[in-house]
């Protein structure tokens, strides 16, 4: 995998791959660890969820059975949290468990488009930065909403580009370039990146990394769409590290506009 | 004979009390490596399981790390 030249670091910890890998959707834990292995990815999201009382066996209870934590940053998600409250005891039950002290700060209560609350999400991350976890707080593309967030100690801002799973590509795209514009942390554009060219998009508009989960999970053929997403970001990044051209009103030749042969036959 | 309850995950259930959180949980089944709890809304570390002494009324959540995005 070739480098870029500015390596991504969150919190003091420098990563080769930017992308960031979502561990949900997928039909059966192998398929999750063999894209996993292609994607490149060095973090990966993980989620709590109640233990089922009843015995049933579920096949991705023990999904760190099929991710190695001393490769990969296991990042684990407050989603199913309702409010700050929750959030933070999901936190701290992840750090109880062993996980590294970081969080995917993510507080979305309805279920119809799962935007995230900007209030509990705030609140919670007061608390967690005080509690010393490294706050990565998934939001809506709100310029204000992400300073506020890094002014309290956030780690990065994860702005999402369209709703959880929809494939929507960079609806918000004018909000993120704002917050790209004013980060003093590492943007990571998380959701709605439902083809490689999304991800490349936010990759040239300088966004740090790229968070997909449904996108590879439910592809037809996961590590194939891995391949994809991991060559996407790269080309992206690639292309805003080296400067991209801006859009121009007129054309601009890119051959010599002279010596054109002359045409004889014409009257 | 009453047998005294504790909630667990939402649920009453009876359990032998007073018992440790690593008793309780290998009583349900639980691979002890496999499981997060919160006992009485504190996180438990799996290195405290055999400390933690249940008492009738405790309130459990027993979460496990699952897929998630």
């Amino acid at each position: 995998m070739p480098l870029s030249n500015q390596a991504l670091v969150i919190a003091g910890r420098t990563f080769r791959s930017r992308l960031i890998l979502g561990t949900g959707k997928f039909s059966a834990p192998e398929v999750l660890r063999d894209a996993l292995e292609v994607s490149g990815a060095e973090m990966v999201t993980v989620a709590l969820r109640r233990a089922d009382l009843s015995g049933k066996k579920d096949p991705f209870a023990n999904i760190l059975e099929f991710i190695d934590p001393g490769r990969f940053l296991v990042l684990p998600n407050t989603s199913g949290a309702m409010n700050a409250e929750e959030a933070v005891r999901l936190a701290r039950l992840a750090a109880a468990a062993g996980l590294p002290k970081w969080v995917k700060l993510e507080i979305h209560p309805d279920p119809r488009y799962l935007l995230p609350d900007p209030v509990e999400t705030l609140t919670a991350a007061e608390t967690l930065v005080k509690e010393g976890f490294t706050v990565l707080p998934y939001i809506n593309a709100d310029p204000v909403l992400a300073k506020r967030l890094q002014d309290i100690g956030a780690a990065t801002v994860m702005p999402l580009g369209s709703p959880i799973g929809s494939n929507r590509g960079l609806q918000t795209r004018d909000q993120i370039r704002i917050i790209i514009e004013q980060a003093v942390v590492p943007v990571v554009v998380d959701a709605g990146l439902g083809a490689p060219s999304h991800a490349s998009e936010a990759m040239e508009m300088g966004a740090d990394a790229v968070l997909v989960n449904t996108a590879i999970a439910v592809a037809g053929d996961p590590c194939r769409m891995a391949r994809a997403f991991m060559a996407a970001v790269e080309a992206g990044r690639d292309a805003y590290e080296v400067g991209l051209p801006g859009a121009q009103s007129e054309a601009g030749a890119t051959s010599p506009l002279t010596a054109f042969l002359a045409n004889d036959a014409q009257p | 004979m009453d047998h005294p309850t504790l909630i667990a995950n939402g649920q009453e259930v009876h359990a032998s009390l007073p018992c440790s959180i690593e008793e309780f949980l290998v009583a349900q089944n639980f691979l002890l490596r496999s499981v997060v709890v919160e006992h009485n809304g504190e996180a438990v570390a799996p290195s405290e399981f055999s400390r933690r002494q249940l008492c009738a009324g405790d309130r459990l959540e027993i979460v496990k790390i699952v897929a998630g995005g």
